[in-house]
């Protein structure tokens, strides 16, 4: 299988401004500037066809990453390697006429909010191509028609406007968009979460004929962890600026060795009726991703396992086969906490 | 009458006036919720879980209007109180969760305010010291870390897990009977999710609360309630005990409902979608308002008075189908 994204130690930190006391910057007292570290040297690689989901708390960095990708923001180092070329260094203002533009491409999470209001279903398709592959007339309105067949969306809605149209509609309208200049990559974000799962199945099905069709790659950018097993091949866990766990997405959830992801997958719903399994709960909330500690595990402060050593040294991901974790613990056998997290597959 | 019955609704309907004439958003809708019991109303988004929930609490938009039914709390109909006796019941024996924490919470007051508010409208008697005192210590049941501290806190300064654990401590302070919880955890992560309905859980067990939890997410009933009525179009089509619920449905609604929910062991040819779209309201509508995308609609489906009835002899499961699974 072909490499389609090498991601190498890829970083991006925000500064911050100086001291909001205002006592402290007229007094003019040097103050180190503080970071906030949104994606901490992050390393992962996409096949060809392959589909990649990426999950984890809001405020991890998940987003952040997406628009490192889609080159939206600079990365502060680390490489991103696309069809073997380097797109990391383009800045992110010449990377919109870049020829790898038209090859990355999103769909946005909120399938209102993403339209532009005043524009029809079928400019809201034709908008990338006119722009990117200078299509115009008959060629224009032919391929619009061909995408719009790609995706289910009936030609008579083509006319309307957003506010016409269902929300899974317009995220076909969205989808159609995304694969109009045929990419490589198309980065899903959170596609199906304002949908309701009436019509979720719908879209997950073409999602993934889309992939097989179009022999498409995706980063599959989700809370619902039931969605990610259904649509990707492999997973990757975040936590805080960081990748805690990457492997395949059964091996992830059947065995799961980071404590972070055990307890992500003890939240899912065994719907066993009226099932008050004891499961594991992680208590208080995302700590700050501002200048964190370089040397402690910052999973530490929640993490139902930890122990002394987690506070003296940061855990790099460990291969177990196909399978890495973050967790200086995850070498040790099943735990208790590991049976109880694990998910018996539950058939209605 | 059942003495344990503490609500009670009964053919309730409510149409709203719009531009586009009258909209039968409600049809018909009957529910009863025991002592101590948590009841979970399910369906798709437009389906009338919110607005059965407001329309007991009378706080429905002022467009709604109540055409028919009664809804009985303790043996009195609340749609035949005042405003004032309602203001009364509301926020003390009547208390609500709202979705979206951020902006059911008031931007330029203090949380701890807020839980005052609370105690100041229904205990008269108690000294603004015994208030903030009663706050702190709401807040510090709810598991909000340095309760004193984040009493002077503005919801813009906490996470939306914590200003929903706020919205908790604001139902809870007059310890209610009933606890309507509209959508407790939706746009919060899962992590996040659990905990919150854990404490939701854990307190209205220990007051011995009612509780109604209006949501779209079925792994989330089945874990937390006993009972799930489902709603569709503004009807209430099956209501049942949660393990019948899951292993029979009887309404072919219910069944495409769990067959088209993701969930652990289920591929991706396995997850089904339930044809068509939520009827359009301004429209008449048959008895059945499910009958248009459904595949085993038969003649009588289309004969008036479709109501819950219970299924065989069982009756806790009720449902109101022509022709059950």
């Amino acid at each position: 299988m072909t490499t389609l994204l090498n991601v190498e130690k890829l970083t991006k930190h925000f500064p911050l401004t100086a001291s909001p006391n205002i006592f402290k910057r007229l007094t003019g007292s040097k103050q180190k500037p503080s970071y906030l570290h949104a994606v901490d040297n992050i390393s992962f690689t996409l096949n060809k066809g392959e589909s990649l989901g990426l999950v984890g708390e809001s405020g991890c960095g998940k987003s952040t990453l997406v628009r490192l990708l889609t080159r939206l923001l600079d990365p502060a180092s680390g490489h991103i390697l696309f069809n073997d070329r380097h797109i990391g260094d383009v800045p992110a203002k010449e990377f919109a006429i870049h020829p790898e533009r038209a090859k990355i491409q999103q769909v946005f999470q909120d399938p209102t909010d993403s339209l532009n209001p005043r524009f029809t279903a079928f400019d809201c398709i034709a908008d990338p191509l006119k722009r990117l592959q200078k299509l115009s007339g008959e060629a224009l309105q032919k391929r619009v028609e061909a995408i719009a067949a790609q995706v289910s969306l009936p030609l008579t809605l083509l006319s309307r406007y957003p506010h016409q149209l269902s929300g899974g509609q317009k995220l076909r309208v969205g989808i159609a968009r995304g694969i109009a200049l045929q990419p490589d990559l198309l980065i899903l974000d959170e596609p199906t979460s304002a949908l309701d799962v009436s019509v979720q199945a719908v879209i997950l099905k073409l999602l993934d004929k889309l992939r097989r069709e179009l022999g498409l790659s995706y980063l599959f950018v989700s809370h619902d962890l039931n969605v990610v097993r259904l649509l990707c091949d492999r997973v990757m866990v975040m936590y805080l600026g960081k990748v805690v766990e990457t492997g395949p997405v059964e091996e992830v959830f059947q065995r799961p060795r980071h404590p972070y992801t055990k307890a992500l997958i003890a939240a899912i719903s065994h719907f066993d009726a009226g099932g008050q399994v004891q499961r594991v709960r992680l208590q208080g909330e995302l700590p700050s991703p501002i200048d964190p500690d370089p040397h402690a595990c910052r999973f530490y402060g929640r993490c139902p396992a930890r122990e002394d050593r987690c506070l003296r040294e940061m855990p790099e991901l460990e291969k177990y086969g196909e399978h890495k974790s973050a967790c200086l613990l995850a070498q040790q056998p099943i735990t208790q906490t590991e049976a109880i997290a694990q998910i018996p597959a539950v058939s209605l | 009458m059942n003495t344990n019955l503490l609500l009670g609704v009964q053919n309730l309907s409510v149409a709203f006036d719009t531009r586009h004439g009258r909209v039968a958003v409600l049809d018909n809708v009957n529910l009863n919720l025991h002592k101590g019991e948590t009841l979970a109303i399910v369906g798709e988004s437009g389906s009338g879980k919110s607005v059965t929930a407001y329309a007991a609490l009378g706080i429905l938009d002022p467009a709604g209007k109540i055409t028919s039914g009664k809804v009985e709390f303790d043996g009195r109909n609340l749609l035949e109180l005042s405003p004032q006796e309602m203001r009364k019941l509301r926020g003390r024996d009547l208390a609500m969760i709202f979705q979206s924490p951020r902006t059911a919470l008031n931007p330029i007051r203090k949380v701890g305010q807020q839980i005052e508010d609370v105690l100041q409208a229904h205990n008269p008697g108690m000294s603004g010291k015994e208030r903030k005192e009663a706050a702190i210590e709401q807040l510090a049941s709810v598991k909000i870390t340095d309760p004193a501290r984040r009493y002077n806190a503005y919801p813009y300064e906490l996470s939306g897990g914590m200003c929903q654990r706020v919205m908790i401590a604001i139902a809870l302070a007059c310890k209610p009977r009933l606890l309507i919880a509209d959508e407790p955890t939706t746009g919060l992560d899962v992590t996040t999710q659990v905990v919150i309905m854990d404490l939701v859980h854990k307190l209205a067990q220990a007051h011995g609360m009612a509780t109604i939890l209006i949501t779209h997410d079925l792994g989330l009933a089945a874990d937390y309630c006993s009972r799930v009525a489902v709603m569709h179009a503004g009807q209430v089509l099956e209501d049942a005990p949660i393990a019948n619920l899951f292993k029979g449905a009887r309404h072919p609604y219910t069944k495409r409902l769990i067959a088209a929910t993701p969930k652990p062991g289920i591929t991706l040819e396995k997850l089904a979608s339930i044809p068509g779209q939520l009827p359009d309201l301004r429209q008449p509508q048959p008895p059945c308002r499910f009958s248009a995308r459904c595949d085993r609609c038969v003649p009588e489906c289309a004969a008036p008075g479709l109501t819950l009835v219970p299924y065989s002899d069982n009756a806790s499961h009720l449902i109101a189908c022509r022709n059950p699974l």
